[in-house]
Formats: structure tokens, C-alpha cells, sequence
């Protein structure tokens, strides 16, 4: 028996900045992450947090891929890694609807057979809290929470091992919050989910993640247990940022 | 309808549908059927005014104005139509590849639309034309060659922006290739910025066949179309009979005001 559980992903001094042109001409560099390393293991939701700025979606658009240029190493030991992003309203696509949406991934798993491919959408809606009398909808006729349902279920239905959690319910109401957060812990115990959980909000971290990384202008000041964290945070920052939510 | 109707709740696209329908469902019928051969002469009914069996008159020969005037329409809004066909597809492939892609070929590209651009496209045509000789297929040719910056212009900018969009994000992430994304995600979200441009290209392809005929650049003597005939009333109006120049020149204006009311109710709901 092996205790140690398996590495999903494993992140080695990531550094990054962005080049902006003023428009004089002059070439601003601007160091938006410095050295960032740490890994995150099979099973776990692990928060990061930062104020505004901090580089925290920069990180997560460099571990999904989307980021041009960075030094360093990022290594996936999973497949198809998702995301959901912290704004429904770019989330979806508007000229589409649910059913097209969610049948979008299930067409380049290779289900062809229309039929089948509704029958996972409908599981799936289910699953996320809605109905069948979603299926028609397009994303303007959805309220944000339905809308992060929607984007839930679209990265649930790769059948991923690990989603990226941009902010995900930084853009809803409280309540709506608490049902999102609640719905993507069930998720994770259901499907055996791994969570990288970007929030500037310790107490959203606290209600679902594990471990803690604490980002500060690109750097990682502080990693722990959530508790430890929380109970006996160490960098001043950390204390800052859980002061903030109490 | 009630549905379109719903979707672009506004006056100017209400009113223009209805003429545009209008007219084109006259045209349409014009191709199949007019009240006289539009190229038969009637030597009894030479240059008449307006009457019950000629109700737009006739010309020098005795020929069924309203008849021509269905057939010009006709050849006018074909050459219209391909105009728009060669512009805004030429121009969308261009305006897609570069906006999504960026890039030297973009920056290439992009600097061609400046230049063509800043000098009117009319004036190019009607150049270009010139050197070239009329005739039908050269004013398709010409014509929609220099509508295609106009196109390229607006689509990659729409391009350009939509691809920074989380669901694109969202799509990469799912394994869908790139042609799928330009034509299946980002295309259909494009369409409110290029409809309305359809909708005006039409406008202005009309536009200029009518002007290119009109100086003569355009089709040639044997062909017809809206311009020629407008070209030929002069004639007419030099010799006090202005009805031909009236109702050829009607027929042009409904047929702009019909598309450019629709590009402006479609424009006006962004
Ligand atoms: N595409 C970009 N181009 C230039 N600067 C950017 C870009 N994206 C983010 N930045 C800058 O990088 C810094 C970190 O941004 P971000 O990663 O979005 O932080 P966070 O998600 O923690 O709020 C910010 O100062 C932001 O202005
Ligand atoms: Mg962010």
C-alpha cells in the first residue's frame, strides 16, 4: 500500500510578466509572477489566495495553457484539465444553447449519436441542480448561478480528474455563492475531483479547500493546512487576508 | 416573420423588410414573368407617358418601361448580390484569419485595407473599370474586390476580441479545433456587427453598379441593368420626357432605402 496520494499537478519556478508599450513607445515590463512552485495531489482542493492583482489568474491561464510565455515548468498528470471561469457572462457561449453547449465537449469525446448525447446532458443537468427545461435556453436567458451551473456541468462532462476554479462565485450573490460552493464540494466527493480554488476571499477558501497557497504580488508567501492557516497564519500578509475575512 | 419582427423590434428594420421584400419579390417575378417582352418594340406606342397599358410608359422603340425597369432591376440586384458574395466572403476569411491569428500576415494585411481604404472605393473601381473595359463579370469582379477591405476590417476586429473570450478559452480547453472555433463559435457571434454590413454592402453594391453604368464603366451597351437604363433617360429628359428617368431612378432609391433602413434597424440594436 502506498499512502502518498498521486501528483496531479506539479508546478517548478513559474515567472512570468507581461510588456506593455506606452505610447511613447516606451516597453514597460511589468513581473506579474516570480518563481511560483508547489504541487497538488489526487483528491485535493487546494485554494489560492490573493488580493485583486496578484497574478492568481495569470498562474491558472499558465497552467491551463493559455499563457504564450513563461519560464519555468508546469507538468499535468491528468488528462483534459478544466476550468471555470470566475464570469458566467464570457463563460458561455451567447449565440448557443445549453444543449449545444454541453454537447460541444461530448462531440470531440467522439459521441456522435445525437441521442446519447442528450441523455448525458440531461444526467448532467441533474446533477448540477437543473432540468431538461433548460436545454433550449441560450446563456441571456440564464441568472448568474444557472449560468456557473451551466459552466460547471461543461467542465464536468470531459470527465476531468482536476478543474482550475477562477473566482468561481466571486460574481454571485452570497446565497447564490453558498450553492455553488456547495454544489462543486459535492461534485468533488462524486467524481473523485481535484480543485486548484483561486478566490481573494479566505472565507470562500476556508468552506472548501484543504490546503492553502497565499499569493502576494506574484510570490508565494505562505502554504499550509487550511486550519494552519487559518488558526496560526505565519506571513503578515496571510494574518491580513484572514483578519479580513473574520 | 413575428419572431424577426420580435427580434429587431424597431421601425427602420420594419420598414425597410417591407419594401425590401417588396421589391424583390417584384423583381423575382420579373425574371419569370413581365407584362411585355422587355425587348419588344411597338412602333404604334413610342415614347409614351404613364398609361393603363404602360403604366410606367415606354421608350423610343415602343418598349414596356416598367417591363425593362423589372429586367434592369433583376440584372442589378444579381450584380448587387454578387458583389456582396465576393466582398463579405473574401472579406470574412481575411477578417477572420487575421483577427484570430494576429501576426506579420495580419499586420500585412491590415496595412493593404489602410491603404485601399483611404482612397474611396468607388473611385477605384470606377478606375480600375476603365482600364478593364465593362461588362457584367467585370463589375462583379471589380466591385467586390474593393468591398473586401471593408468586410476584412470589421470581422477581424470582431475576431480579435471574441477570441480573448472565456468560452474560446473554454473550447480550446475542450479539444475543439481552431476551424471549428472560427466557424462554429466565433462566426455566429458575429453576425449582429455583420448583417447590418451585408445589409449596407447591398446598399452600396447598388449603388455603385448604378453609378459604374451610369459613366458608361459598367455593364456594357448590349446588357442591362438600373445604371444603363438611368444612363440612356438623359436622352429623354434633354427632350421633356422625364418619366423614364423618374421611375428607373425610383426603383433605385426604393431598393437602397429598403436595405439601408434594414442595416440600420440591425445596427441599432447593439
Ligand atoms: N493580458 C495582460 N496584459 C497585461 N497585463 C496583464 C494582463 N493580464 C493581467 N495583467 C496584469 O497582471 C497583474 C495580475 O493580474 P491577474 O493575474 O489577473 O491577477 P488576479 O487574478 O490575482 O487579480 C495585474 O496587475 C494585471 O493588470
Ligand atoms: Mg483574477
Amino acid at each position: 500500500m502506498n499512502d502518498t496520494p498521486a501528483k496531479i499537478l506539479e508546478v517548478r519556478n513559474v515567472s512570468t510578466s507581461y510588456t506593455r508599450k506606452s505610447p511613447l513607445g516606451k516597453v514597460k515590463i511589468q513581473h506579474v509572477l516570480h518563481d511560483v512552485s508547489f504541487d497538488l495531489y489526487e483528491g485535493e482542493a487546494l485554494g489560492l489566495v490573493g488580493e485583486s492583482g496578484s497574478g492568481k489568474t495569470t498562474l491558472a491561464r499558465a497552467i491551463l495553457g493559455f499563457l504564450p510565455k513563461y519560464e519555468g515548468t508546469i507538468r499535468h498528470f491528468s488528462e483534459r484539465p478544466q476550468v471555470v471561469f470566475q464570469d458566467p457572462y464570457t463563460a458561455l457561449n451567447p449565440a448557443k444553447t445549453v444543449e449545444w453547449i454541453l454537447g460541444e465537449p461530448l462531440r470531440m469525446l467522439g459521441i456522435q449519436d445525437a441521442q446519447a448525447r442528450r441523455q448525458k446532458i440531461l444526467d448532467m443537468l441533474i446533477k448540477v441542480g437543473l432540468d431538461e427545461s433548460y436545454l433550449s435556453r441560450k446563456p441571456s436567458q440564464l441568472s448568474g448561478g444557472q449560468r456557473q451551473r451551466i459552466s460547471i456541468a461543461a467542465a464536468l462532462i470531459m470527465e476531468p480528474r482536476f478543474i482550475v476554479a477562477d473566482e468561481p462565485v466571486s460574481a454571485l450573490d452570497v446565497t447564490i455563492q453558498a450553492q455553488i460552493l456547495e454544489l462543486l464540494a459535492r461534485m468533488k466527493e462524486e467524481f473523485g475531483l481535484s480543485y486548484l480554488f483561486i478566490s481573494h476571499d479566505m472565507n470562500v477558501v476556508y468552506q472548501l479547500c484543504d490546503r492553502v497557497i497565499v499569493m502576494r504580488k506574484g510570490v508565494v508567501v505562505e502554504e499550509g493546512d487550511i486550519d494552519q492557516i487559518f488558526d496560526a497564519p505565519r506571513h503578515p500578509y496571510t494574518r491580513e487576508l484572514v483578519e479580513a475575512s473574520k | 416573420m413575428k419572431k424577426l419582427f420580435e427580434k429587431h423590434n424597431n421601425w427602420f428594420f420594419k420598414t425597410g423588410f417591407v419594401i425590401t421584400v417588396f421589391m424583390v419579390t417584384l423583381v423575382v417575378i420579373g425574371q419569370i414573368w413581365t407584362p411585355y417582352d422587355p425587348a419588344a418594340m411597338d412602333a404604334a406606342a413610342k415614347a409614351q407617358g404613364p398609361s393603363l397599358a404602360h403604366f410606367m410608359g415606354t421608350d423610343n422603340f415602343g418598349r414596356d418601361l416598367f417591363s425593362r425597369v423589372l429586367e434592369g432591376a433583376g440584372a442589378t440586384l444579381i450584380i448587387a448580390f454578387f458583389v456582396v458574395l465576393l466582398g463579405a466572403g473574401l472579406g470574412t476569411l481575411i477578417g477572420a484569419l487575421t483577427g484570430y491569428f494576429g501576426g506579420v500576415v495580419d499586420e500585412v494585411l491590415m496595412r493593404i485595407c489602410d491603404a485601399l481604404t483611404a482612397f474611396p472605393s468607388v473611385l477605384l473601381a470606377l478606375i480600375i473599370l476603365a482600364i478593364l473595359g465593362p461588362g457584367r463579370l467585370n463589375v462583379i469582379g471589380v466591385l467586390g474586390l474593393v468591398f473586401i477591405p471593408s468586410f476584412a476590417r470589421i470581422v477581424r476586429t470582431e475576431f480579435a476580441r471574441i477570441k480573448k473570450l472565456n468560452y474560446v478559452s473554454l473550447a480550446k480547453l475542450q479539444g475543439v479545433p481552431t476551424g471549428r472555433i472560427l466557424l462554429r463559435h466565433i462566426l455566429p457571434n458575429i453576425m449582429p456587427v455583420l448583417l447590418p454590413a451585408i445589409s449596407i454592402g447591398f446598399n452600396n453594391a447598388v449603388l455603385a453598379e448604378a453609378s459604374m453604368s451610369f459613366l458608361g464603366v459598367g455593364v456594357s451597351a448590349s446588357e442591362v441593368s438600373l445604371g444603363r437604363m438611368l444612363s440612356d433617360s438623359q436622352n429623354y429628359i434633354l427632350r421633356g420626357l422625364p418619366w423614364y428617368a423618374i421611375f428607373v431612378g425610383l426603383t433605385i432609391v426604393l431598393l437602397i432605402l429598403g436595405f439601408s433602413l434594414l442595416g440600420e434597424g440591425m445596427r441599432q440594436e447593439e
